[in-house]
């Protein structure tokens, strides 16, 4: 019996080039469907592709008319691109690496008008926007619960008790020390003596006012250095009774700090704190986490080794070898981007962008010049010198653009649209893996904004004062880590959320206040007395001023 | 159901040698516990259809074993992880992931060395196991099976008709 099948061979080798020939036809709609469904899930409105062409010699890839949909305004695109073409080089493809000459990206074009509705039916497979809306929702509380949120809490008022109790106790034991009655009137005595001495000597001869003289000195040394003694003790006393009464003070104010504290824990402090982080946050910050994020990406993961870092993947874990092929997984060498609509021309050049970007052995660069009515600029610097070490630099601006149908915030009734207005904006600052420091300033100047419709109470109010504006600026600061972004939002608009809405929370958080300050006082106690712990200084002032007086006959006595 | 017996059946009864039956389980558990689309899988399929390895087989377990695999797949992961770190190995990896082969056989990723190790071990250790089963049946239970009234039966169906043209 043969070994050895010859059909089988033959089909092997027929299998094998009907599934190449099949790959071949079956790529392009592959690549479709992929940049489709990734981009419209990154995006949250459709992302289409009009064709795409797969060439063999050389390897080459087309892709003819791509669409994205603004997931804001689902009948026209964020952009469109005419065409983009690339060329990958086989040589490195042996290698699984993907390497292109130059990508070039032509007929950039953007806001055009789609046929059909670029929104994503159902919306995302992960959907979060409903984290977008804002809102003001007060809490609905029972007496049980505000008396429980009262015991828990770690009240202000306890705290300066305590500390009132036991300064006064301090204070009782020092000035009892110091102003010690006998002590006091022993020295007042024999100094009194002393002068009473030296006096009869000199009514019995005045020539012993000459004979006591250094005696005359000695007690007037003595009187003035107990009267900087009760001078200092004084000072000493006045700034006790001042440091008391205000520790006094602190106390009876501890209720109101106790509740503005329970209160604002419950997001109702002042009602209005933070409102451009809540309204304008999920618009101007989504963005920026989501660079961190991609940057958090490409660092090891876990379980390093010193040779073989493990990654995390789809298809479970990879551990990366030494690589004697000293090239990234993916290298663009050169990319330029072209694009021109009737009011604006874009032209851009890349390079050396690359997957992982440490194996590129440059930075990668990107600055785009858009010139029309007003110009922007983005340049970006990223430097990978190792996996864990990197630098990414960002300089951009855009002056004098003209802006229509922009989105600034959303709330439940739908969204706030800039209808018109002048757009200067800059994003400035860099990061690294360690440290973020980005700021983003953005001025819009005459805005007409659209508010949704059917606003009424404070909503009604805000739109009403946003149209009356001249000007609107919203700053963004990125500070803190890569894995621990902290993103603040100020804008000169909150002065205006607060207005708004500081009637509707303060009208209803009135109504919780009340129920929680008798919960606090129930706590706390009576403070009526605290005035008693300040009684002891009219006594202690009564003391030093007697002694004082004493002293003063005797100086003038001499 | 009806239909994988009879191919079963057949296999069993066939004049084809034990080792070439052994031989389907074994590549069979190397195609099922590894995922389908890797280099050394093009390699198995060269395998069974060059040399005269029974196929009928060799489908029939494939189903089977990839179920087990799907099953093992966290163990999989976990062994090949093991065994990809082992600091005396790191070195013969390395110069591995540094050859086309090396690169195209995926074994840097955890799931496929673990499945590979796994299944070729097993595949290994079932080869002389098949071998000895099957030989024993032919010597001991074939005729025994034969009298059954079920196996009549069936030979005299369209079915196994249709499987012995």
């Amino acid at each position: 019996m043969k070994i050895i099948r010859l059909w089988g061979v033959i089909t092997f080798f027929v299998l094998g080039v009907l599934l190449a020939l099949g790959w071949y036809l079956v790529a392009p709609m592959i690549i479709e469907r992929g940049i489709e469904s990734a981009g419209s899930e990154a995006l949250g409105a459709k992302v289409e592709v009009g064709q795409i062409d797969l060439t063999l010699f050389p390897l080459g890839v087309e892709i003819d008319g791509l669409q994205v949909a603004d997931p804001d305004q689902p009948m026209s695109n964020l952009f469109e691109v005419n065409k983009i073409n690339f060329a990958v080089e086989s040589s490195q493809l042996l290698w699984k690496k993907i390497s292109i000459d130059e990508l070039t990206i032509d007929g950039i074009q953007i806001n055009t008008p789609r046929t059909s509705s670029g929104a994503l039916q159902g919306g995302r497979a992960t959907q979060k926007l409903s984290q977008e809306i804002a809102s003001i929702d007060l809490p609905q509380m029972t007496d049980d619960d505000i008396k429980q949120l009262v015991d828990n809490a770690d009240l202000i008022t306890v705290k300066r008790l305590e500390k009132l109790k036991q300064t006064q106790a301090q204070m009782q034991t020092y000035w009892k020390s110091a102003l010690d009655k006998e002590a006091l009137e022993e020295r007042s005595k024999a100094l009194q003596s002393e002068f009473n001495r030296l006096k009869k000597r000199a009514k019995e001869n005045k020539m012993n006012l000459l004979t006591d003289r250094k005696a005359w000195k000695k007690l007037k040394k003595n009187i003035d250095k107990e009267q900087k003694s009760l001078a200092n003790l004084n000072k000493k006393l006045k700034a006790d009774k001042k440091d008391l009464q205000q520790q006094i003070a602190d106390v009876r104010q501890g209720p109101k700090d106790d509740l503005n504290a329970i209160m604002s824990n419950m997001g109702l402090g002042n009602g209005v704190s933070g409102l451009s982080d809540k309204f304008l946050g999920p618009q101007f910050t989504p963005w920026i986490e989501k660079v961190l994020s991609m940057t958090q990406g490409m660092t090891a993961s876990e379980n390093s080794t010193d040779n073989a870092p493990v990654y995390t993947t789809t298809r479970g874990h990879l551990v990366k070898f030494k690589d004697e092929q000293v090239f990234p997984d993916l290298l663009v060498k050169k990319i330029s981007l072209n694009g021109k609509d009737t009011n604006w021309q874009l032209s851009g050049v890349g390079s050396d962008i690359g997957y992982f970007p440490w194996l590129v052995g440059k930075p990668a660069k990107l600055n785009l010049d858009i010139a029309g009515d007003g110009r922007a600029n983005i340049a970006i610097v990223s430097n990978w010198s190792t996996a864990e070490k990197m630098l990414t630099q960002i300089d951009s601006s855009l002056a004098d653009w003209k802006v229509s149908n922009m989105k600034l915030m959303q709330t439940d009734q739908g969204n706030w649209l800039v209808k018109s207005g002048q757009l200067n904006s800059t994003l400035k600052g860099e990061f690294s893996l360690e440290k973020v420091d980005l700021k983003l300033a953005v001025k819009l100047t005459n805005p007409n904004i659209s508010e949704p419709e059917g606003l009424s109470g404070w909503q009604k109010t805000l739109a009403n004062s946003l149209n009356q504006q001249k000007q609107i600026s919203i700053n963004v600061i990125a500070t803190g880590s890569l894995k621990k972004p902290e993103i603040q939002i100020k804008s000169s608009i909150e002065k205006l959320f607060s207005q708004a809405i500081g009637a509707k929370v303060k009208e209803q958080a009135e109504k919780l206040k009340g129920k929680f300050s008798s919960k606090i006082s129930e706590r706390i106690g009576d403070l009526s007395s605290l005035d008693k712990l300040s009684g002891d200084f009219s006594q202690w002032t009564e003391q030093l001023k007697g002694n004082d007086e004493i002293l003063d006959k005797l100086k003038a006595g001499i | 159901m009806l239909t994988i017996l009879v191919k079963l059946l057949k296999a069993l009864n066939s004049e084809q040698s034990s080792g070439q039956l052994a031989i389907a389980v074994s590549l069979a558990i190397i195609l099922g516990f590894t995922p389908l689309v890797s280099l050394h899988n093009l390699f198995i399929v060269l395998i069974a259809l060059w040399f005269r390895v029974n196929l009928s087989l060799l489908i029939l377990s494939y189903p089977l074993f990839a179920l087990v695999g799907y099953l093992l797949s966290p163990i999989f992961e976990s062994i090949g992880l093991n065994i990809l770190q082992m600091p005396s190995l790191l070195p013969l990896w390395e110069s591995f992931f540094n050859t086309l082969i090396g690169r195209w056989s995926n074994f840097y990723y955890a799931g496929v060395m673990g499945s590979f190790t796994v299944g070729f071990l097993l595949a290994v250790f079932m080869f002389p196991l098949v071998k000895t089963a099957v030989a024993a049946y032919r010597h001991k239970w074939l005729k025994k099976i034969e009298q059954f009234k079920v196996t009549k039966m069936l030979k005299a169906s369209r079915l196994w008709q249709l499987y012995a043209e």
